[in-house]
């Protein structure tokens, strides 16, 4: 990929040099009107790598633009008119924020511009997206709400219906401890390491590679432990299955549909996701209320 | 002066069977002599055919008054006797002032909302809160309006002078003593054990506890409670160990000769009668007896104008003592006085019945106590999980300050600050109830409610937290119990659990009670009576 450094660049523009008298030609002792001032639009900028953002303005007739930056990234003038200079940027790994030097040559005058520029890796995007999603979940995945949520409401169900007594409920409930698993803590130290790749990355200390490793170590982490949800909802096989058919061991796995990771929401085993939520099966429809499909669902009360 | 009476012992001279020598009793008394009656107890182990069974254990001599003080002092030495003590002559307290009967008028007008609607009420001074001006009365129709009394309470009345009037219904009635004309048995009604008698004390006295309220008659009794009648005395006087006899009785003592066990003890037991004696041994082992079973023994303190501490049973241990008030809250001149008073009520002036069960002013001591017995009564109908004790505790804790420092009856009693603490302490005892479906416990509603098994609403559970109320493991279960169209309590929900749900019953529309009872639902602490 690019390399960053500092590089000075230049186009000879091409200029129509007309000038534009006020009254007509003649009567030398008139005053030039003053040329207009070089103003720019912006002073912060992002955008896409592989893509061209503009600045706008009044730049006069620029006879020459001239394009500095640190760090250098690459980003190259495209085109410029009297009010649009158009910037390329090149193929990136990461997003970088660059601080360009823009010096615009016109009527004889010189005036340098500084804008900022934060260039994102648009190919890293979804890679990000579920990066922050894993961080941002991390702890209702460490706890597996989603499958916890499941179990509390069987369990409870039961309760309700007077087919357990409270104290076996909770005796049931406390079955539930997904920290006791190896599991657990290798979760926990996988999201450590993301959220600190992200970071890296973010701060261009990290690139693609590195995001899509950790996110991948995440995901591996996340699968392992989602093992344990799934059995401890099939060993409350005789209240579950008073409502639902039973629950298959499927990973947890990032849904970029939802922004979410679920293992109930990927795939169509549940249900299905219609405009941006969750639908289940006939089958399943006794739990569809429990099935998050939005990050910041909450999928946990206190059940006494 | 141990009063003449009728018991002779029918054996002369007789020995105890014990390992011990033969010993010579004294004689047996002489029918035409002043005679005297004393009470022994052997110790544990010791047969002896001596003696006539006396209640507790205890035998019962009749010696001739001369062989008196020998007697005594030859059992005192003997090492198989544990105790003795004579028998003593009590009596009402002397009344300071006679009775007086007032003539009704319509007060009507003039009554609190929701008072009894009696036309005596208005009357009832003590009934009112008090009053810069009157301090010294008991505040008790708050106390009355506030406390839930479904629960069945039995007040005994140990006393004499009851006379049948459609203002005092009694639930049962025995008389105890054979002093005079009296004969041991089921007539216990003054006018036909002792006709002569004008004195209707023990009307007087139950009217302040019991006497029926909203019935357009005379007054209103403090509690709706089940009267029992023992009558101890001959008209006005009679034995202190009559009285002992009577509170066993009154107790659930079924070992005593010739009567025949109460039908269910009572729960507070009022004694206005009393000696001037040290508090005798059987007297003392009779409250005990009581006082185990959970019955709060109140006693007047006397109206000899003396230390309590020499009036029996006002002296005995276990026993509530009351001392008399005006209405202004000064002690009244007549009453015993000193720390062995515990609170005082009004003893002037006190509204109640005489025989015809007509409003009637009485004095005494004997009429503060029964306002006192009555207190403890709705205590013990606020929460019938209450000892004695604890409802003593909670009536002098309770009591106003007295006047003055040198009042020395106690402090002033106070039905309604009293059941407030109670009430206070009740909620404590109350478990938490809420929906099942709260919206915090179970957020996920739709979840639920989606998914009701056939013929459950779960929104129409309850979730019952008893987790504070302690019970015995072993023997104890939280209940639920549900007033059925009937009136009558069913048992819907029996429970080891302290948190679990209840349903088929809706708190809007139900009375329903909380309790803590056996295996079978039965024996609760509460008797059925802690409303949800």
């Amino acid at each position: 990929m690019k390399k960053s450094g500092l590089k000075k660049l230049s186009l000879a523009v091409a200029v129509s040099t007309t000038l534009v008298g006020c009254g007509g030609g003649g009567g030398g002792s008139e005053t030039a009107p003053a040329p207009a001032p070089i103003e720019f639009d912006q002073s912060y900028v992002s955008g896409s790598d592989k893509g061209v953002i503009a600045l706008t303005g009044s730049f006069g007739n620029p006879n020459d633009v001239t394009i500095t930056q640190t760090p250098d990234i690459g980003v190259s003038l495209a085109s410029v008119s009297g009010s649009r200079i158009e910037l390329s940027i090149p193929d990136l790994d990461r997003p970088v924020t660059t601080v360009l030097q823009i010096t615009v040559d016109a009527d004889g005058r010189e005036v340098t511009k500084q804008v900022s520029l934060l260039a994102n890796n648009s190919d890293a995007e979804p890679d990000v997206e579920k990066a922050r999603a894993a961080i941002e979940q991390g702890s209702s995945l460490l706890d597996l709400e989603q499958d916890s949520a499941l179990y509390t409401f069987f369990i409870d169900y039961a309760y309700l219906a007077k087919v357990i007594s409270h104290s076996e409920k909770q005796s049931l409930l406390a079955e539930f401890d997904p920290e006791s698993e190896a599991t657990y803590s290798n979760l926990q130290v996988g999201l450590t390491e993301l959220n600190s790749v992200l970071e890296d990355y973010q701060s261009a200390e990290a690139g693609e590679d590195r995001l899509r490793l950790a996110i991948e170590g995440v995901a591996s982490a996340i699968s392992d432990h989602s093992v344990y949800g799934v059995q401890r909802l099939d060993a409350i096989s005789e209240y579950t299955e008073i409502l639902v058919p039973g629950f298959v061991d499927r990973d947890i796995e990032y849904d970029e549909r939802l922004g979410i990771w679920s293992a109930y929401t990927k795939g169509s085993y549940y249900g299905d996701v219609i405009d941006n939520q969750f639908v289940a099966r006939a089958a399943f429809e006794p739990i569809e209320p429990l099935i998050q499909d939005e990050l910041s669902q909450s999928l946990t009360c206190e059940v006494l | 002066m141990i009063k003449v009476t009728a018991l002779t012992l029918g054996v002369a001279l007789a020995s105890v069977a014990t390992a011990e020598p033969e010993r010579v009793y004294a004689a047996d008394s002489d029918e035409s002599k002043p005679s005297a009656r004393v009470i022994v107890k052997y110790k544990d182990g010791v047969a002896t055919a001596q003696g006539m069974g006396g209640p507790g254990g205890t035998k019962v001599f009749n010696v001739d008054d001369v062989d008196r003080d020998a007697f005594v002092e030859q059992l005192r030495n003997r090492p198989e006797v544990d105790d003795v003590a004579l028998d003593v002559m009590t009596s009402h307290p002397p009344m300071p002032k006679p009775k007086v009967k007032v003539p009704l008028v319509n007060g009507a007008s003039y009554q609190p909302d929701n008072a009894p609607g009696d036309p005596g009420f208005i009357e009832q001074a003590y009934w009112n809160a008090p009053t810069e001006q009157y301090m010294g009365v008991q505040d008790i129709l708050k106390a009355y309006l506030d406390t839930p009394r479904e629960a069945n309470i039995r007040i005994g009345i140990l006393d004499s002078g009851f006379y049948e009037t459609p203002e005092l219904i009694w639930s049962e009635g025995y008389n105890l003593t054979d002093i005079g004309l009296s004969e041991i048995g089921p007539d216990f009604y003054e006018n036909l054990v002792a006709p002569d008698c004008d004195v209707p004390h023990g009307n007087g006295v139950a009217g302040i506890v019991g006497a029926t309220a909203n019935n357009g008659l005379a007054i209103a009794g403090i509690t709706n409670a089940e009267l029992v009648a023992g009558r101890v005395l001959e008209c006005n006087s009679g034995s202190l160990f009559d009285a002992a006899t009577g509170i066993r009785w009154m107790a659930g003592d079924r070992a005593i000769a010739n009567v025949p066990a109460i039908s269910a003890p009572v729960d507070v037991i009022n004694l206005s009668l009393g000696a001037q004696t040290d508090c005798p041994f059987y007297m003392q082992e009779a409250i005990d007896y009581a006082t185990d079973r959970g019955i709060l023994v109140v006693a007047a303190a006397g109206n000899d104008e003396i230390d309590a501490e020499r009036y029996s049973p006002a002296n005995c241990d276990n026993v509530l003592t009351v001392g008399a008030l005006n209405r202004f809250g000064d002690k009244a001149d007549f009453s015993n006085f000193g720390s062995t008073v515990d609170v005082a009520a009004m003893g002037v002036q006190v509204a109640s019945l005489d025989e015809a069960g007509e409003l009637t002013q009485w004095y005494g001591t004997s009429f503060a106590a029964p306002i006192v017995a009555g207190i403890g009564g709705l205590i013990k109908q606020a929460n019938p999980a209450l000892t004695a004790e604890q409802i003593a505790d909670h009536i002098v804790a309770n009591a106003r300050a007295p006047m003055s420092e040198d009042g020395q009856v106690g402090g002033i009693a106070d039905a309604a600050k009293a059941l407030s603490a109670v009430g206070a302490e009740l909620d404590a005892s109350r478990p938490n109830i809420r929906p099942a479906l709260n919206g915090v416990n179970r957020c996920n509603e739709e979840a639920y409610t989606r998914n009701e098994p056939a013929g459950v609403d779960f929104r129409s559970l309850y979730e019952v937290d008893a987790s504070d109320i302690t019970r015995d493991q072993e023997t104890e279960f939280y209940a639920i119990f549900k007033t059925d169209a009937s009136g009558s309590k069913q048992l819907v929900e029996l429970t080891s659990d302290a948190v679990f749900i209840l349903g088929d019953v809706d708190l809007e529309e139900d009375q329903a009670w909380f309790d803590v009872c056996d295996s079978e639902g039965e024996n609760c602490r509460f008797e059925q009576n802690l409303p949800l």
